[in-house]
């Protein structure tokens, strides 16, 4: 039981992300892997693991291995890795009053280790463990409900992820880093599995810059009630964070999803210009390699012949795999030549994302 | 006659493979239960104050930072399964791997699962479930890392398998799927 008189003893571990108490699980940290399971990258021939003997410091084991591509094919990669460094377990200690503290700041942090480029938090999902409820914090809370801020700050690394240097952005970093972030609250991601994650509230406070940037997860404080039913001797898990994060700024990931403008010719009421609208130029479409791009055209024929100013658009349109997708278009304009073009976003037309200067195909019907 | 001295003979030997099994998962199970020591307990130490605890838990955070890595965009040819996802768990993680690929916008459609890949292993292709279709998918690579060293009863049930290593972790990426005319056309070109 716990014993409110002695508040050093008070101090138990409630851990948030780790899946059970741990104890026998954490070895000298200096040991990265097992030196009985040979692995990729380390070298098969003891031979070649040169030892450095000292007298009294360690030896030193150097591995070579031979890189694959070199060896196999002259195929280079067409893309980079997403690389990031994300914290999967943090703890906090309470105090007699249920007051949660977690690591100090800028100790709690995401490293970006992608070679080009940021990346950014995309989803956060938060679960409840054992018989604890990660919600908002309140005055009303009852036993068994836990609450949790933090608040992200964007930053430098250095080349280990060890340091962390507050608003240091580096060359060609994304326009909109900034330092601090708002404070936010955990519990507005509760009862999420990671399936079913959601954006951050404050998208942008949440990019990782490039070349080892960093994003700490500072204040990390909370409050838990019900603290007496809690063992001071074990770890007491009470909650696991999800986080999803994605290539790119989250501005970028936000273009990718831009409204377009797609552009018909009048004439026979195909595609003759796809083109994005001014600004955004994050896509190109294009239908000309396509059987049956327009199903029957008619409609919009006689529509934009009739001079109509606004028509009714497209209640559908065929997918690549020939599927009719049911689809009310944003709107459908005419321009005075007698064109038309279609207004939507790159989601709406079964798009995950557009990326600049990609070609991909829309296959269009008109009803 | 000869066939059911066949039938017990074979019988008999079952039992006996069956007798071993169980004795030696009995041994293997009393080692590994009789390494620890008994008087041990989890947690802090009586006296350790606050700061001694907070200065612990900063400590913890760098053994429980998992490293993830996968090919931030993928790309295949229509009716294809074969994609380069470059899955890497990095040397420098404390934890085997395993790594879950689903559809974003429908998270029961499992494309991949992998078994665990240890630090400093990689898949450089893996064969999804299903092929895809013609256009860009919006793909979730989860990765939830496990304890390197097995236990008698893991916190997933498992008789001697590996408990968790903190939270999952996962990245967003796209599979680009290309028509497969187009693939010709450009072929032909």
């Amino acid at each position: 039981m716990f014993h409110r008189g002695r508040v050093a003893q008070a101090a138990v571990a409630a851990g948030l992300g780790i899946a059970m108490a741990f104890g026998p699980v954490i070895p000298a940290m200096a040991d990265t892997g097992n030196a009985d399971t040979p692995v990729v990258g380390e070298s098969a021939n003891p031979e070649y693991d040169n030892q450095t003997a000292g007298e009294s410091t360690g030896d030193t084991k150097l591995y070579v291995i031979g890189k694959q591509d070199d060896l196999t094919t002259s195929e280079g990669s067409k893309t980079e890795n997403i690389k990031v460094s994300i914290p999967v377990a943090i703890h906090y200690v309470a105090d007699s009053q249920g007051n949660l503290t977690g690591p100090t700041n800028n100790t709690v942090k995401f490293v970006n280790h992608t070679v080009n480029g940021a990346v950014h938090v995309s989803k956060i999902a938060v679960q409840d463990a054992g018989s604890a409820h990660v919600v908002e914090d309140s005055n009303s809370m009852t036993n068994d409900q836990v609450s949790f801020f933090v608040q992200p700050v964007q930053g430098q690394s250095d080349e280990s992820g060890d340091a962390f240097t507050a608003g240091t952005a580096t060359e060609g970093n994304d326009t909109d880093f900034v330092k601090t972030g708002t404070k936010d609250q955990l519990g507005k991601y509760a009862s999420k599995t990671h399936d079913a994650a959601v954006n951050p509230t404050n998208k942008n406070d949440w990019n990782i810059a490039q070349k080892h940037g960093a994003l700490a997860l500072n204040n990390l404080t909370g409050r838990i009630g019900g603290f007496g039913q809690i063992s001071p001797s074990t770890d007491y898990q009470v909650g696991t964070v999800h986080w999803t994060v994605r290539a790119g700024t989250r501005a970028q990931a936000d273009v990718k999803d831009a409204t377009v403008s797609i552009h018909f010719n009048a004439n026979d009421g195909t595609n003759a210009n796809c083109v994005p609208i001014a600004d955004q130029n994050v896509v190109v479409l294009q239908t000309s390699q396509l059987p049956e791009k327009v199903a029957d055209s008619s409609a919009m024929n006689t529509a934009l012949s009739a001079g109509a100013a606004d028509v009714t658009p497209p209640k559908s349109y065929t997918d690549a795999n020939g599927n009719v997708v049911s689809k009310t278009f944003v709107g459908w304009t005419r321009s005075a030549d007698g064109s038309g073009a279609l207004v939507t976003k790159i989601s709406d037309l079964g798009q995950a994302e557009a990326i600049a200067g990609e070609v991909f195909e829309l296959y269009a019907k008109y009803e | 006659m000869a066939g059911k001295h066949k039938g017990s003979k074979k019988t008999r030997l079952l039992w006996v493979v069956l007798a071993m099994v169980v004795v030696l998962l009995v041994v293997c199970t009393s080692l590994m239960l009789s390494w620890g020591d008994p008087r041990a307990k989890k947690g802090y130490y009586e006296g350790k104050s606050k700061e001694e605890i907070q200065a612990d838990l900063d400590e913890q955070v760098d053994w429980y930072a998992m490293e993830i890595s996968v090919a931030s965009a993928m790309e295949i040819t229509e009716g294809e399964t074969k994609v380069e996802a470059r899955i890497e768990n990095v040397e420098n993680n404390h934890c085997d791997q395993k790594v879950r690929m689903y559809l974003t916008n429908d998270p029961s459609d499992v494309l991949f699962q992998s078994g665990a890949i240890a630090p400093g292993e990689y898949l450089q292709y893996v064969d999804l479930s299903h092929p895809l279709p013609v256009g860009n998918n919006q793909v979730t690579v989860e990765f939830q890392g496990y304890e390197r060293q097995p236990t008698v009863l893991s916190d997933e049930g498992a008789f001697l398998g590996h408990d968790r290593f903190g939270a999952s972790a996962a990245a967003e990426v796209t599979i680009s799927v290309r028509p497969a005319n187009v693939a010709y056309a450009e072929e032909q070109a």
